[in-house]
């Protein structure tokens, strides 16, 4: 091919084509191979050391972390199963928290209570994550023989069903 | 067209090969004795090369030097198969390439917009010239036109490779080829007519 014929000739010229370059041209090559050499040779240097450092705090952490390990301790199962749990319902947001039952805490409990409830309280163990307050309302009309003595919030005001009853008005006389 | 010429491996050259991996071990080793050898047996040839893909004779150089620099680099990856001078050579071109891209003399040149194909011209003119000759005119080319002429006419390299390593496609490889052809032949036609003739192209 003619392509090929051109090619062939200019690849042959440039072949034997040759240029003297200056000696500044070795000078600077053999100037940056020296300075590459101190450059590994520091780096060596420098690897080492390094390495060794790197080595010692790692087998020093590794070492103190398995001194920090907590120690397990079993405890015998009896005096768990004795614990009591008091779960008391919040009114407002119906929710159930756990508290360790203690015989303080009860007593707590039991005054912190509104005023006029009736807490039915079942010892058996299963009942106790479930309690249930119950509030029984006093109405006017339904007063019962014994006096139930009835507080407000603040424990300011008291009355009794039998008062109730007898300021209720009555309308005979007006017909 | 074929990549590199492969070369029978005759006593002489067989011998001159265990003489490079000699060479190449002592190098390896860090002696300056023999890097200086190595330096000194290919420096002009790869100068040759180099002086081919840029406009001026210190650029020229700073590439050689480049390129050296990365030859003694990489010389643990030479393994004693193929040619040290053509292993060299690759490392020079490779170091011409990078230069022309990141020197900003030469970015503009390396511009490759047009994609047009050209027809290709059957001249065949006598090549008459002397080396020197013709290096010169085809550093006279367009920073373009002349790289992508020595990657495919002097170094065998194919259109697909030469888009892979300037990032331009095969056929702005090849139109870029064709004008260039078409130019030098031209040129090569009028000197050997009048050697009188001047061309200044930058």
């Amino acid at each position: 091919m003619q392509e090929n014929e051109f090619e062939k000739k200019i690849r042959l010229r440039m072949d034997e084509f040759a240029l003297t370059p200056t000696d500044e041209v070795w000078n600077n090559v053999a100037a940056r191979l020296t300075s590459q050499k101190k450059k590994r040779r520091l780096l060596i240097y420098l690897l080492f050391p390094t390495l060794l450092l790197i080595g010692l705090g790692g087998w020093y952490v590794l070492d103190n972390n398995k001194n920090d390990k907590p120690l397990i301790v079993q405890t015998p199962n009896k005096a768990n199963k004795g614990a009591n749990v008091d779960a008391s319902i919040d009114a407002d947001s119906n929710t159930t928290t756990k508290q360790p039952l203690s015989n303080n805490n009860r007593s707590k409990s039991r005054n912190n209570s509104l005023p006029g409830t009736i807490i039915k309280d079942k010892p058996t163990a299963g009942s106790d994550l479930r309690k249930v307050t119950s509030t029984t309302k006093l109405q006017p009309g339904r007063a019962t023989a014994s006096k139930d003595v009835i507080k407000d919030q603040a424990g300011l005001k008291t009355f009794t069903n039998e008062q109730n009853s007898k300021e209720k008005p009555s309308f005979k006389g007006c017909g | 067209m074929q990549r590199q010429r492969i070369k029978l491996c005759q006593p002489s050259e067989c011998n001159k090969m265990t003489d490079h991996s000699l060479l190449v071990k002592n190098c390896l080793k860090g002696k300056p004795a023999a890097q200086k050898q190595l330096y000194e047996e290919f420096a002009p040839l790869m100068l040759g090369v180099c002086y081919r893909y840029t406009k001026s004779l210190h650029d020229a150089e700073d590439v050689l030097q480049e390129g050296f620099v990365r030859v003694f680099k990489f010389l643990h990856q030479y393994n004693n198969e193929g040619e040290l001078g053509g292993w060299i050579r690759r490392i020079m071109v490779n170091t011409a390439l990078n230069y022309l891209k990141k020197s900003r003399k030469y970015q503009y040149d390396l511009l490759f917009d047009s994609t047009e194909l050209h027809v290709v011209t059957s001249d065949d003119p006598e090549v008459l010239l002397h080396a020197k000759e013709l290096a010169e005119l085809v550093r006279q080319l367009p920073t373009g036109y002349q790289t992508i002429f020595n990657l495919h006419a002097i170094e065998g390299f194919s259109h697909v490779e030469i888009g892979q390593m300037l990032g331009i496609s095969d056929n702005t490889s090849r139109s870029q080829y064709m004008r260039a052809r078409q130019l030098l032949i031209t040129w090569i036609t009028n000197t050997t007519g009048s050697k009188n003739k001047v061309y200044a192209r930058k």
